[in-house]
């Protein structure tokens, strides 16, 4: 390698000196921060985490670094008291971990809307969402303001390969609901 | 010493009490950190929210930690690895083209060596991933405006293994990208 003189030379150095100087530059723009969003993220997996294995769920079969990997693989989404996380018969484009806020799962049977489970902090919902080409095959109800992890169908293929090792009880539970019918309750 | 007088509001003597102290006491610097790393907000946000539901699932060990000083250089490590993680997943998703590779890692639009400058730096970003993690951390960090010292005091490190990391790094981007300028730009 040639050095100081020749161009090619100066801008191996320069590419980390250049962005160092942008990086510097956005000092100037951060945008103001939401803090609200956070603690209400932070404390519900503290809540969960706290509360211990008991039921157990979803949430408490991982391990904290699974945990934290389908934190950081998902979307968080609100949904505000009565409103939707997902229909009957749309397509299944993902799943989703409630981590606060209790939900209702419904099906329409002659017009009308069943209620045939209930989903608490720490569960798993939308398992059709697990394999390409699903439909939704019930709807789940926000009874009060909930907050979830959402994992598009592709994120949560990524997390499982990258997570072999996650325990069976995870991969049967799933599995069951996805295969199951809906038990009606009695 | 050289950043005691620029730095950040002295923490207290002690460890944070509780996950939300640290959470109010740190997540402006913290999200400065991810957005001066990422430079686009939503991105920035995850980031800093990821970091610290990292922190609370590790919470049982962070909060043993003797001084603030260690809590806040342990959040900076975990909040510059779920940036680069961010990174890593727009690099799988095809949706993001060159424009956005070139936001992703600050070079400026106006830079007349910009082509040059933007493959260069599509091959530094895949090859910081097999430095080692400090390395990369230190080299990130560098990237995103940060000077030598004030790395040095975010991450709890002497100044000196900053300016030797940053030689490694230096020195092993000389190696993997031996042809920019070289015809590849045009």
């Amino acid at each position: 390698m040639s050095n100081g003189t020749h161009p090619d030379a100066a801008d191996h150095g320069d590419i980390l000196d250049r962005m160092h100087t942008q990086g510097r530059r956005r000092d100037e723009r951060v945008p103001e921060f939401d803090i609200g969003k956070t603690l209400r993220l932070v404390r519900a997996v503290r809540d969960l985490t706290m509360r211990g294995a008991d039921p157990p769920t979803f949430w408490t079969a991982l391990t904290t670094a699974e945990q934290g990997d389908l934190v950081s693989t998902a979307q968080k989404r609100t949904f505000p008291a009565g409103t939707a996380l997902m229909r009957e018969g749309e397509r299944a484009d993902s799943v989703m971990v409630i981590l606060d806020g209790q939900t209702k799962v419904c099906i329409q049977e002659r017009g009308r809307e069943r209620v045939i489970a209930e989903r608490m902090p720490g569960d798993f919902v939308g398992e059709r969402g697990t394999a390409p080409g699903g439909v939704r095959s019930a709807t789940v109800i926000a009874i009060e303001p909930v907050l979830a992890l959402v994992i598009t169908t592709e994120d949560f293929a990524v997390f499982a390969s990258e997570h072999p090792e996650l325990p069976d009880i995870v991969k049967q539970q799933v599995y069951d609901r996805v295969t199951g019918p809906p038990d009606p309750p009695g | 010493m050289n950043t005691a007088s620029e730095g950040p509001p002295t923490p207290p003597e002690g460890p944070y009490e509780d996950i939300e102290a640290l959470v109010r006491a740190t997540y402006e610097e913290c999200h400065r950190v991810a957005f001066r790393i990422l430079g686009r907000n939503v991105d920035a946000e995850d980031a800093t929210q990821n970091a610290y539901v990292r922190l609370m699932l590790k919470w049982l060990r962070v909060s043993t930690f003797e001084t603030a000083r260690r809590q806040r250089a342990y959040l900076f490590k975990v909040v510059t690895n779920e940036a680069l993680q961010i990174i890593r997943a727009r690099d799988r998703r095809p949706e993001y083209d060159d424009a956005d590779m070139a936001e992703k890692l600050q070079v400026p639009d106006y830079a007349v060596e910009q082509v040059q400058a933007r493959e260069g730096l599509r091959l530094a970003s895949q090859a910081i991933y097999k430095l080692p993690a400090t390395c990369r951390r230190v080299m990130v960090l560098y990237t995103a405006g940060y000077e030598y010292g004030e790395i040095a005091g975010m991450l709890g490190i002497h100044v000196s293994t900053v300016r030797s990391h940053m030689s490694n790094a230096r020195e092993y981007l000389k190696g993997v990208l031996p042809d920019i300028g070289e015809g590849e730009g045009e």
